[in-house]
């Protein structure tokens, strides 16, 4: 199986590559303002959390606006893909009737495209932190190995969500309930550490993907401290699992896909 | 040589339709009835060779042409391309309808497996022979059906595949498009390396393209070889019907 995933990342390099750009182009191309949405974006619902959180409910923190700048786009990245593959087969119905692609490929660019909004937007958490003056440290660089595992992790998740998506058509009302409690319970807008009890703080940062991908990328971008390496390592892992997991059940029943939708 | 050899080929629908829950819940035994589509299938089709595809609807020809295609694979038995690239020339290629004319260009290409150099090389070609003019860069989901199906034949005839089936599209767009789509055709058709698989209903079509056809009935091949024999046949199986269905009615005996 290894052979045939190295094989068609290796066919479908050029397609994907070319289809990621495509689809960035296309949703900038009819908007007014263009690529600066993908700065506007998170940025607004960044003032929309920072007005409800420091005003309505008067909880002050430090540079909260970047403390929700990140959960929010990470979260942007994991709900979009995970949302976008429960209808991916569906939705892509029109090209998988008349051509053979990977049904992981397909997944791919959406992450891919997602992964690129969601960088963008990175480069103004540290145009925020130089000007709320946040110092800077060389922790900064585990940000490489915590995007590489939020990227293993969603796409584990979203080939195994594919799969299911094609077989029940209310997978999707399902995955937008579930991805809701996720939502609350990855501490997007409030600390998991200072505002949840004990032991179920400890519990949410270790067992939530998500949680603990969020609070390591603030740690390493906010308070120049080093994510628990282990936990990283062990979610890479788990990440890698599900994705070869996902891989193989859309390998072994991407035959009927097209027949059944 | 063979281009395509198509070995005892079964391809079987189950009808595990996608279901919504409930269903599943209050009927989770809902009999998993097997449609069999193909049963059993074999020919071949040199290099080079034109072969037609004829039967009556539901008979397995399109299964078939997308099995080849790749879009599936068989469920027992074996479809040999010997290694050729194949493009299925359906109604729409499979486009991406939020991405442009041009990017679908792009992309149908790399899909097809050819590099990207060989696609610019021949992007001019197919804009000007889909008549889109500056549509091309607009989505394709705002083309009307008629530019939908010419930048879909353009593609298909202009980035070439050494493999190419064809459904039933042997006339798209206005009367103008349509004569100038069934020469390029037979021009690909005819060309010496293509090996070419056509579907249709009309019989004076593949009496004129095709030099073999394979007649499926109800899964199975029921004739196959020389075209004037095996189109006679089904002529006259097709036509005996017809003349039974346009019969008139009995006289009303009052």
């Amino acid at each position: 199986m290894i052979r045939r995933v190295v094989r068609d990342l290796k066919k479908y390099n050029a397609y994907c590559l070319y289809a990621v750009r495509a689809t960035l182009k296309s949703e900038v191309a009819g908007a007014y303002l263009n690529w600066l949405w993908w700065f506007l974006d998170p940025l607004l619902f960044m003032l929309v959390y920072t007005f409800i959180v420091q005003v309505v409910f008067d909880k002050r923190m430090p540079n909260f606006h970047i403390y929700v700048f990140i959960g929010l786009n990470v979260w942007k990245m994991f709900n979009g893909s995970v949302m976008a593959s429960a209808n991916l087969i569906r939705s892509s119905k029109g090209l998988l009737s008349k051509v053979y692609v990977p049904k992981f490929i397909l997944l791919n660019t959406k992450i891919f495209v997602a992964l690129f909004k969601m960088s963008v937007a990175f480069l103004l958490v540290f145009v925020m932190c130089a000007a709320f003056s946040v110092r800077l440290t060389w922790n900064l660089l585990y940000c490489l190995p915590l995007f590489l595992s939020l990227y293993v992790v969603t796409f584990g998740l979203s080939s195994i969500v594919l799969h299911m998506g094609v077989y029940f058509r209310d997978l999707s009302n399902i995955m937008s309930v579930l991805l809701r409690l996720v939502y609350y319970m990855s501490g997007i807008f409030f600390d998991i550490q200072s505002g949840v009890p004990q032991p179920y703080s400890d519990i949410l940062l270790h067992l939530n993907p998500i949680a603990f991908l969020i609070h390591s990328l603030r740690q390493a971008v906010m308070y120049q401290s080093a994510p628990n390496l282990p936990v990283l390592l062990a979610w890479f892992l788990v990440g890698l699992a599900l994705a070869a997991a996902g891989i193989r059940l859309t390998y072994r029943h991407e035959n009927s896909y097209v027949k059944v939708v | 040589m063979n281009a395509i050899d198509v070995r005892d080929v079964r391809i079987t629908y189950r009808t595990i339709r996608s279901v919504p829950l409930r269903q599943l819940l209050s009927n989770p035994r809902a009999k998993r009835d097997a449609f069999e589509a193909v049963r059993g299938v074999s020919f071949s089709v040199r290099r080079g060779g034109i072969t037609g595809l004829v039967g009556k609807n539901g008979s397995g020809k399109s299964t078939l042409l997308r099995a080849i295609a790749g879009v599936f694979s068989p469920d027992e038995g074996e479809i040999d391309l010997h290694g050729h690239s194949v493009s299925l020339l359906a109604i729409g290629v499979g486009f991406q309808r939020e991405l442009s004319g041009a990017d679908n260009i792009y992309l149908v290409g790399l899909l097809m497996g050819l590099p990207l150099q060989e696609i610019r090389a021949r992007y001019d070609e197919i804009v000007a022979f889909s008549e889109l003019g500056d549509f091309i860069d607009k989505p394709v989901s705002t083309y009307s059906s008629g530019m939908y199906s010419k930048l879909s034949f353009s593609i298909s005839c202009i980035l070439r595949t050494d493999i190419l089936l064809i459904d039933e599209v042997l006339s798209v767009g206005d009367a103008a498009f349509r004569q100038k789509s069934s020469e390029k055709l037979r021009e690909l058709i005819c060309s010496e390396e293509r090996t070419v698989v056509i579907v249709s209903h009309n019989s004076d079509t593949i009496r004129s393209l095709c030099d073999q056809a394979v007649w499926l009935h109800e899964g199975r091949v029921r004739m196959s070889g020389d075209v004037q024999q095996v189109m006679d046949a089904y002529d006259a199986f097709t036509g005996k019907k017809k003349r039974v269905a346009d019969a008139p009615p009995a006289p009303d005996a009052n």
